[in-house]
């Protein structure tokens, strides 16, 4: 993979997560109410599934028990 | 409901999205590069992004009037004449269910001409034509073509 494909696939990765993070809860038409996803009960799982960054960013263990580097 | 209002509500929404934390914040740590100054793709020299957010009115909708829930996005890779200094690129459909103006050629020639404006799968027409009109009277060089970008 090239440097510039791997930039591009990690850039968006992260917009995608922090679009969703960032977005807040919107009542549309009809009182149609689309929630912001709760960021403590994120945390919570994110905590149980060891999926958070530990020691500054050296390491980090996805859902699947796969260190990811 | 007025513009005011309207507006105070789009503020609202602003103040309540910068309380929230960003994937870097706590703790979410995607990739092996590094970001950069702001992790915004503004960090990148010229590249220039422009935002409006319409929030108008509640309850049932009245087509043509609301209430309205949209926004435009627009994003200029570079401050030079895009047309003429084209830029890589690709485009890739996720869902495909949005609409979309532009991206054929795009993945055919693997560059881009135009600026990218992401809007409602309903406007994307009416984005796609001010895109022309500014592609075709920019001065002092207007481009001899134009073909919009715009995508949901």
């Amino acid at each position: 993979m090239s440097a510039l494909f791997l930039a591009a696939v990690e850039a968006t990765e992260e917009a995608v997560l922090n679009s969703l993070l960032k977005a807040t809860t919107v009542v549309g038409r009809d009182g149609n109410a689309v929630e912001a996803i709760d960021i403590d009960e994120l945390l919570r799982v994110l905590r149980k599934y060891n999926a958070l960054t530990l020691g500054g960013g050296r390491t980090a263990i996805d859902a699947s028990g796969q260190t990811r580097r | 409901m007025s513009a005011a209002a309207s507006s105070d509500r789009t503020g609202e929404a602003r103040e309540a999205r910068e309380l929230r934390p960003r994937a870097r914040d706590i703790g979410i740590d995607i990739g092996i590069l590094r970001p950069g100054r702001y992790g915004a793709i503004t960090d990148v020299n010229g590249v220039k992004v422009g935002h409006c957010t319409l929030v108008e009115g509640e309850g049932s909708l009245t087509p043509g009037k609301g209430p309205v829930r949209t926004g435009v996005t627009a994003i200029v890779p570079h401050e030079g004449n895009l047309f003429r200094e084209k830029v890589p690129a690709a485009a890739y459909a996720f869902n495909a269910f949005g609409k979309s103006i532009g991206l054929q050629q795009v993945n055919e020639l693997g560059n881009l001409e135009v600026p990218i404006v992401l809007t409602n799968t309903l406007n994307v027409p009416l984005v796609a034509d001010a895109v022309v009109d500014r592609g075709t009277s920019s001065s002092p060089s207007p481009q001899p073509s134009a073909f919009p970008m715009t995508a949901r």
